[in-house]
Parts: C-alpha cells; sequence; structure tokens
C-alpha cells in the first residue's frame, strides 16, 4: 500500500499542471478518480498496476492539461464575447472551469488597446499635443535624471563595481586627505590580506603632440595593475599591466576611444603607434574601451600611463617620500570580505605605517564605495541637482496637468459614445479601463518620444566648458537606471492620466448623456471641478518654476556685482602642474626665472605665482592655532582656507594689504616664517587686538613652523563665491616651496599673446615647465559661476515652456467655459447685459482660476524654494520682488488667456445661439 | 458519456466504470474524462445535479452529473443520426446482423 501513498502524492502534484480554474472546479474528483484506478490496479496487480496506472496517468495529464488550458480561456472569451452564457438558466454550480482572472483581463485589455489606439488615431492634432507635451515633460526629467546618473550614481569600475572601493584618509583633525604617498600605497598594498589588489592614481595634464598638431589633454597616471583591477574593457590592443610599470620597461600608454577618435582619426593601426606627452615619446598599446572615463568625475581622461614611465611628469622625489601624497587609492576586495573587515585592517596598518614613519600625520583610514564621484562631489553636484530635479518634476506635472484637461475635454466630447456604451450593457469598470488605456498609450507615446528628447539635450550637457581650454566629459548615456527612471516616469505619468481619466469617465457617463442633444449641459459639476483645479495646478506650477527661475536670474546678477576682493581683469592665469621630474629647490629656481623674465617684458605690471587662482573650489583648509587667540565658542581649532603666493601676489590680483606689509624677497627660506591673514581672520582670532607679530600654527601639509604674521590683507572671495566670512592665510612661496603653481600676470598686453609670453617664459627656465589650462583670471572667476548659470538658463527654458502650457491650458478652458455658458450668456445679453458685463463675467472666471493657482503656487514655492539656497547669492529664497513679479506674470497669463473667449463672448448674438440651443 | 448519465445521474467514476463495461473506452485517463466532462458542461449537455442518491449510498465528496434536456436531445439525435447510418450500411449490405461486421 505504500506505493499506493506514493503514487497518490505524485498524482498531487501532477495536477499542478492543471489550470487553476480547472483544478478548483475538478481538482477533488480528478484525485479520486485517480485513487480508485490505482487501489483497483493494486488489488488486481499489485505494484506493477500501481506503476502502469501511474504511467497511464502521467501520459493523460500531459495530454490533457494544456487542452484544459485552452478550454478555460475559450470559456472566459465564450463569456466576453457572448455575456448571456453567463445568465444561462441552468447555471451548473461550479459546474465549469471559471473564467481566470488572467484570461479575463488580457482578452478585454487587448480589445479596449485597440479600441483606445483607434480612438487616438481619429484625433490626430489632439494626440500630437498630449504626446508632444509628455515628451517634453518626461524628456526634462530624464535629462536631468541622466545628469545625477552621471555626477552621483555611476559606479567607478567597470567591472564588478561592488567589490571596488576607495581608500581614503582623514588627518587626526579630520580633514579629508584623500592622497596616500606612493611608499605608503606601496605598503598598504603589501600589508592588506582583506582587498585582493590595490592601485594608485593620481590626474596629470599634458600637452600632446601627434603628427597632425599639439595641444593639451588630461591623463591618469596609474600604478600597474590599475586597469585590470577595475576590469577595464580594452576596445583594441592590450591593457597595461605590472610589467609596463617598471623602470626598464619601453614606456607604454593605453589612449582613450575619444583620442583615438579625434587626434588619430580611428586608424586601425593605431597600437604600435607613437605620441610624444610632455616631450616624452610613448607607444601606444591599447585603446580604452568608452564606457570607461577615469576616476575623477567630468576630468576627460584621454591617457593611461603607468607611473614609472611618468617620472618625467610628476615630482622627483614622489617615489621616496612619504609627504608627497600624490596618489588616490582604490582597491578591490577579496570574495569573502566586505568594505568594513577591510577598512579595520587598513586602520591597523595605517596606525603602525605612522608609528614607523610619521608619527605627525596618523591618518584615519576609510573604506568607501567606489561611486564615480567623491562624497563632497556629490554634495556639490546634489546642491546643482537636487533643485533641478525638483524645476523638471514641476514639468511633469504641469504636462500631466495639461494632457489631462486634454483627455477630459475629449471625453465630453464622446460623452455620447460612452453613454451607448454603457446602454449596451458595458460596466463602469470596462469604461473606466478604456479611457484609462487611453492615457497610459499617450503616456507610453511620450515616454518613448521623451527618450528622444533626452537623447538630443544629452549632448548639451555631457560636455560643459568651464574653461576654453577644458571641456568636461560627463557620461550621460543611458544605462540601466536611466531606462529604469524613464519607465518610472512614464508609469508616473500613466497612472495619473489614466486615473484621472478614469475617474472621469465613471462621473461623465453616470450623467444622462443620452437624453441631452449634444450640447447643452456638459459633463456635470464634477467634471468642472476637476478641470479647475488641473487648471489651478497648472497655474500654481508655473508660478513655482517662475519664482525658481527668477530668484536664480536675480542671483546670477547680483553675483555678477558681488565684490571679489580682487580686480580679474588685466590677469591671465596658467596652471604649473608638472613638476617635470626636477627637484623642489630645482623647482623654485625655475618659477623664479620664468617670474624674473615676465617681470622685464614690456606691458606687465606684475607677474607672481599662487598654490591656486583666487576663487578656486580646490583650495585647501587648514585648521589654526594661534598665540594669545580668543577661543571660540565651539572651542575647536579654527578652519581657515590657505594659499602659498609670491611676493608680487597682491599686486597682481589687486588685493590690497590694510595692515602690516606684504611678502617681499627677504621672505626667503633661511628667515623667520612670516604669513598674512586676511580681516575676517585676524577679527576672530583677536578681536580686541593687533595681530601684527603674532604667531600662528598650521597643520603640517600647510606648515610645518609656526608663522609669525606680518600683514593684513582685505577680505576676498577664496572657496566659492557664495562664502561669507572665510578666514584666509597666506603664506610666502619661498619658504614653503610647492612644485605645482599658478602664474599669475597683470599687464596691459592682449591675454592671448600674455599667455604665449608666459610659456616661452616657462620653457625658457626650463624646457619641461609647461603652463596649462591658460585663461583669464575672468574666464576663472566665471567658472565658478558656471552651475548658477546652466541652472538659471535651464530654469528659464524650462519655466518659459511651463508658462506657454498654462497659457494654452487656461485658454482652452476658459473658452471651454464660454461654449458650456453659451446659452446663459446669450441669455444675459438678451435680457440687457452690456458687453462690458459679459467681458467681467469671462475674464473674472480666468482670474478667479489665477488667484486658485496662486494660492497653491505661492505657499508651495516659498517651502520649495528652500531648494535653491545652495544656488543663490546675495538673493533671499523669500525675496519679495520676486514673489510679487512672478505672481504678476501668472495674473498677466490668466488675463491674457481670457482675452480671446472673453471677446468671443462679447459678440454672441443671442438669437442665433438662443435658437439653435432651444 | 451521454449514454452513461441517460439512465441516471453518476459519478466520474461511475461514468468511467460505465464506459468500461460498455467496452469501447477500457482505460480512459481521468483527466481525459474531466476534461471531456467539462467540455460537454461548456456545451450545455450534462451538468452537475443538484439531487444525491440515498444517504447510505453517497460519498460526501463526490459530485454526481446528469444529462440535461438538451443534452438529452443531442444524444437522441445522435442515436438517430448513427441509427439512419447504420440502416444505410444494412442496406447497402455492408453489415446483416446487428453487432456483426
Amino acid at each position: 500500500m505504500r506505493s499506493v501513498r506514493v503514487a497518490e502524492t505524485a498524482f498531487r502534484w501532477l495536477m499542478l499542471a492543471y489550470p487553476p480554474a480547472f483544478r478548483q472546479a475538478h481538482g477533488l474528483a480528478l484525485f479520486e478518480l485517480f485513487r480508485d484506478d490505482v487501489r483497483d490496479a493494486c488489488r488486481r496487480r499489485g505494484r506493477f498496476g500501481v506503476a502502469t496506472a501511474f504511467t497511464r496517468a502521467c501520459i493523460d495529464t500531459l495530454v490533457n492539461a494544456p487542452a484544459a488550458r485552452w478550454l478555460v480561456i475559450r470559456r472566459a472569451l465564450i463569456a466576453r464575447l457572448e455575456p448571456s452564457r453567463y445568465r444561462d438558466p441552468e447555471p451548473s454550480r461550479n459546474g465549469g472551469p471559471e473564467p481566470s482572472h488572467f484570461a479575463e483581463l488580457w482578452l478585454g485589455v487587448g480589445h479596449d488597446v485597440r479600441i483606445a489606439a483607434r480612438n487616438l488615431r481619429n484625433a490626430p492634432t489632439v494626440t500630437a499635443i498630449a504626446i508632444a507635451t509628455l515628451a517634453v515633460g518626461v524628456g526634462t526629467n530624464l535629462t536631468i535624471f541622466s545628469m545625477v546618473n552621471a555626477a552621483l550614481l555611476r559606479p567607478l569600475a567597470p567591472h564588478d563595481p561592488d567589490r571596488v572601493v576607495r581608500v581614503a584618509g582623514r588627518t587626526v583633525t579630520g580633514r579629508p586627505a584623500r592622497r596616500f604617498s606612493y611608499l605608503d600605497f606601496r605598503d598598504l598594498r603589501a600589508r592588506s590580506t582583506t582587498l585582493s589588489d590595490l592601485a594608485g592614481v593620481t590626474l596629470v595634464a599634458f600637452v600632446c603632440e601627434t603628427d597632425d598638431g599639439t595641444d593639451q589633454i588630461i591623463g591618469e597616471v596609474t600604478t600597474g595593475s590599475y586597469l585590470s583591477l577595475l576590469g577595464v574593457p580594452i576596445a583594441r590592443g592590450r591593457t597595461l599591466t605590472e610589467i609596463d610599470d617598471r623602470a626598464q620597461s619601453p614606456p607604454a600608454v593605453v589612449i582613450s576611444d575619444h583620442l583615438w577618435r579625434r587626434r588619430f582619426a580611428t586608424r586601425p593601426d593605431i597600437v604600435g603607434q607613437h605620441v610624444t606627452l610632455n616631450r616624452v615619446g610613448y607607444t601606444i598599446v591599447g585603446v580604452a574601451d568608452d564606457s570607461f572615463a577615469g576616476s575623477f568625475l567630468g576630468a576627460p581622461i584621454d591617457v593611461w600611463m603607468p607611473a614609472a614611465a611618468a617620472e618625467s611628469s610628476l615630482d622627483a622625489h614622489w617615489r621616496d617620500d612619504r609627504t608627497r601624497q600624490t596618489l588616490m587609492v582604490i582597491g578591490r576586495l577579496r570574495p569573502d570580505r566586505t568594505a568594513v573587515q577591510a577598512q579595520a585592517e587598513l586602520q591597523v596598518i595605517a596606525e603602525a605605517l605612522a608609528r614607523e614613519f610619521r608619527p605627525e600625520l596618523h591618518p584615519i583610514v576609510e573604506v568607501v564605495p567606489a561611486t564615480l564621484a567623491w562624497s563632497d562631489q556629490r554634495r556639490l553636484a546634489g546642491m546643482f541637482l537636487s533643485p533641478l530635479l525638483g524645476l523638471v518634476a514641476l514639468v511633469l506635472v504641469i504636462a500631466c496637468a495639461n494632457v489631462a484637461n486634454l483627455l477630459l475635454a475629449r471625453i465630453l466630447g464622446r460623452r455620447r459614445e460612452l453613454a451607448v456604451r454603457v446602454a449596451l450593457g458595458a460596466t463602469l469598470w470596462r469604461l473606466a479601463r478604456l479611457i484609462a488605456i487611453e492615457g497610459v498609450i499617450l503616456s507610453a507615446a511620450g515616454g518613448a518620444a521623451a527618450v528622444a528628447v533626452a537623447a538630443g539635450t544629452r549632448t548639451v550637457f555631457a560636455n560643459i566648458t568651464p574653461l576654453p581650454t577644458l571641456t568636461l566629459r560627463f557620461d550621460m548615456r543611458p544605462d540601466a537606471r536611466v531606462i529604469g527612471f524613464a519607465l518610472l516616469a512614464t508609469a508616473a505619468t500613466a497612472l495619473a492620466l489614466g486615473g484621472v481619466g478614469a475617474l472621469h469617465a465613471i462621473r461623465t457617463s453616470m450623467t444622462p448623456a443620452l437624453s441631452e442633444n449634444g450640447a447643452g449641459r456638459l459633463g456635470g459639476r464634477s467634471a468642472a471641478r476637476i478641470r479647475i483645479a488641473l487648471a489651478s495646478l497648472q497655474i500654481g506650477a508655473s508660478l513655482m518654476l517662475l519664482i525658481g527661475a527668477a530668484l536664480l536670474v536675480r542671483s546670477v546678477r547680483s553675483a555678477a556685482a558681488i565684490d571679489l576682493g580682487f580686480d580679474p581683469r588685466g590677469v591671465v592665469a596658467l596652471d604649473v602642474d608638472g613638476a617635470g621630474g626636477r627637484s623642489p629647490t630645482e623647482r623654485t629656481a625655475i618659477f623664479q626665472n620664468a617670474l624674473r623674465q615676465l617681470a622685464t617684458v614690456p606691458g606687465v605690471e606684475a607677474a607672481a605665482l599662487a598654490t591656486r587662482a583666487p576663487l578656486d573650489t580646490s583650495t585647501p583648509l587648514t585648521r589654526i592655532n594661534a598665540e594669545h587667540a580668543v577661543s571660540t565658542a565651539d572651542d575647536r581649532s579654527p578652519a581657515a582656507s590657505f594659499t602659498v603666493v609670491s611676493p608680487r601676489y597682491f599686486d597682481a590680483v589687486k588685493m590690497p594689504i590694510v595692515a602690516g606689509r606684504s611678502f617681499t624677497d627677504d621672505d626667503a627660506a633661511a628667515r623667520a616664517a612670516v604669513a598674512i591673514v586676511n580681516e575676517t581672520l585676524a577679527r576672530r582670532l583677536w578681536p580686541d587686538g593687533n595681530p601684527i607679530g603674532r604667531r600662528l600654527w598650521l597643520e603640517p601639509h600647510a606648515s610645518s613652523e609656526a608663522c609669525r604674521i606680518v600683514g593684513v590683507s582685505r577680505n576676498s572671495r577664496y572657496v566659492t563665491l557664495g562664502e561669507e566670512g572665510q578666514g584666509h592665510v597666506y603664506l610666502p612661496f619661498a619658504q614653503h616651496p610647492r612644485t605645482g603653481m599658478t602664474v599669475l600676470v597683470r599687464s596691459t598686453i592682449e591675454p592671448g599673446r600674455m599667455m604665449r609670453e608666459v610659456q616661452s617664459a616657462l620653457s625658457a627656465a626650463d624646457p619641461h615647465a609647461i603652463g596649462f589650462f591658460p585663461r583669464t583670471l575672468t574666464q576663472h572667476v566665471g567658472a565658478s559661476l558656471l552651475p548658477i548659470r546652466l541652472a538659471t538658463s535651464l530654469a528659464s527654458v524650462v519655466a518659459g515652456f511651463a508658462l506657454a502650457l498654462a497659457t494654452v491650458g487656461l485658454y482652452g478652458l476658459v473658452s471651454f467655459v464660454v461654449a458650456e455658458r453659451m446659452r446663459e450668456i446669450a441669455l444675459r445679453i438678451a435680457l440687457g447685459a452690456t458687453p462690458a458685463q459679459v467681458w467681467r463675467l469671462v475674464v473674472g472666471f480666468g482670474l478667479k482660476l489665477s488667484a486658485a493657482g496662486l494660492a497653491v503656487g505661492v505657499p508651495a514655492a516659498l517651502a520649495g524654494s528652500r531648494l535653491l539656497a545652495g544656488l543663490l547669492y546675495g538673493v533671499s529664497t523669500t525675496d519679495p520682488v520676486v514673489f510679487a513679479l512672478a505672481s504678476g506674470v501668472a495674473v498677466a497669463v490668466a488675463l491674457a488667456s481670457s482675452l480671446l473667449p472673453a471677446s468671443r463672448a462679447m459678440r454672441l448674438d443671442p438669437i442665433v445661439v438662443l435658437k439653435e440651443t432651444a | 458519456m451521454l449514454l452513461a448519465l441517460s439512465d441516471r445521474e453518476r459519478h466520474a467514476y461511475g461514468i468511467k466504470k460505465d464506459l468500461a463495461a460498455r467496452g469501447d473506452h477500457r482505460e480512459i485517463g481521468p483527466g481525459t474524462l474531466y476534461r471531456s466532462m467539462a467540455q460537454l458542461i461548456d456545451a450545455g449537455l450534462i451538468a452537475e445535479s443538484d439531487r444525491r442518491p440515498a444517504a447510505d449510498l453517497d460519498d460526501e465528496r463526490r459530485r454526481y452529473y446528469r444529462l440535461t434536456p438538451f443534452g438529452r436531445r443531442v444524444l437522441i439525435a445522435e442515436a438517430r443520426r448513427l441509427e439512419g447510418l447504420v440502416d444505410a450500411a444494412r442496406a447497402r449490405k455492408l453489415i446483416t446482423h446487428p453487432g456483426r461486421a
């Protein structure tokens, strides 16, 4: 009997092959039939009989299960086409398979899709307008999301990105120290067991010479396993290996797909070609796939060079000096290890290294998932992008409201058709579904068109040019995340449109439309309410956009008027980053020679060096301890930005020294360390005393000795344009020689010629000294305004578009209401209403709508404009002028869009109207 | 199957046994049986019965089926059609006695 039980259990499983409806109706009986059968067989022929019966049942199921499935579907079909069968006078109680919900849904939906598509085709203008509106609505969202994706979400590694981490440091003072010295990197790599490999990378600018000319490019100098650790796909040739990163190996580079196209015209024999970078010859061994753009967000990386081959582009002691923090470090986790474990391990190693070699630094190690952007880049990008996301979300709302209104108008026009459908037995649910499906089809078409829109706008934003010689490169191509977002946005649109449409269809079909005469009272009051609500929503959302755009425009204007504290006009700037393989002493001499030569050029007023040109977001910070300082409220040493400058710097940028003196050539390496602070810092440290002669201690990366203050400079802008009360310290170049400096020259010479003069002075001093990113200081300052300028132009375009949509939507609604109340208006005219009274009636309606829009929009804008705070300079987020102006514009738009319908209403001939509608 | 239900209501196993007894479907599988029955129900030829045999004969869980009036008409029509066919065969001397080819 055991075999019988086994067969019975097996048969229960087998029965799962039948459709659920069939199982529900017959499952039990089916099973009992089998049980009778198998027991019978067991009695007669024992186990053999059971086996035979079971085999037969298997074959039987195999044949009948598909047939039963078809039966269920066919039943649903019949039920749909001949609903009378539902009312069978002899309903079989559980007598047959219930039509499965799935089959039901899908048969009906297919039918409805066909009807909806036909309806949409029959109204091509409305359909085209709706799709175009949605395309712009979804497309702008897609564009901004692609930017968010490129800037914030993209992982660093092309291959298995979840296992790749960035290793970053922090000093004891909490200052992020992202770079490690080569020696630290080497020791971390040798001692780590949680990471299967570590690689280091740094950004270097190159002068690239090929057969068809010379220009400046940016490249990554990497340790040997960098490309293979990340899993960078190579389109041609081979990747770089550890062997390329040895001193005796021939100098090899991998170039970007971009460079291959731009400079080598996609020649197929690119592998093995030569390229000269910073005056050294390299062999191209590979071309990287264009999906990889390096480890530095936005940087247009065109070449990857092994560190060993880059000695002439890095400074002389970068490999043997632990204070030269050159490399960003990334690692790949072992399959069985987590980032937390790696962090714990590297922390121990770093502490050991600090004990052994550099007790003063004692870095705190952090291991973070490797996204392309660093946390502070993400914060900056987020500051710029989140308000934009908010703005474009509003555009989508407006687009949806507009299309919904369009759909509603169409539903009203089709009232009779819908009523006929109801009369013929269509359920409300069916009707609602039909309308909802129209909304879904429109959204899908709009979503598809939006992808095209986004593809067009992508090219505008993927290559931003902050400086004439620097075009950033963002990878805005759609990936899974962007596609997912597009689907989500489209689905949300579909839900909104379908929902509103369906709701409305239900309401409309409940009004006795058939008894009416095609015209007359339309849609009922609820319909009017939905439309009025949608129009108010549109005005409100447009108002928000308008306010946002106006705030940004005002902000750009006030940013242009911000007192920089220096005069950028007439100054050119060039970065000398490549250290040319020289020692710091040699570098100092080279720089000083170049400055001396520049000073002799006629027309030059002042030539100077600085670690950063003023107003540079990468200006470093340091914590400060000061002699006799008044302790601050939070009892921590204050932070300040600092710049190392040469003596004529304050003349070159025209930044006045308000107390004490400027740096002179006497502030040499051998003399006592000196510093200049700005007014803010002086006031903060010594609110009631003279700062001159006091001593300051900075962090070691700024200055390892105490500095005596010799002067106070006027306040200026140092890191960002929007900063307030930034403390700043200047240190003399001669006492703090750096390898990478910016040359700043104030002259009366035309900037292009001046830049060439600087270049030739540098090459005269040293053939390896090259000035990168030549720019005027005005352009340099402009670059820091780039995000807000971009946001402003985008917001303006978007607000203009929204306003146009709102105008059209409002016009449509007012015209519709006029048509709806034509009889009433005609009656009024017949009873003696003056044209002015009629005009007031119509325009009053438009104004009421705009008032409702203001009631929605102003509070929402007050709440939402806070998002913009990070982008605003010198404008409050609740600027009354902006709010008043924008509200005025919204009212004006309402007025303008009611004028035409109002004049039509005024010209109504009451006799004609009353006759027609009688 | 219609024939099996023509004299009285039966449950599925009863139908199966009746078919087996008449010799033409000795080993009809449960799936085939129920699918065919579902088709007959769809076509309105048979229906599930409300009535039950006497309690002592009844198995609670079993469903009984009956012929609908329409089913009965179809069965009679089919029997007539077959009868006509058999008559025609006999007239052409294809068969002489009932039951022998």
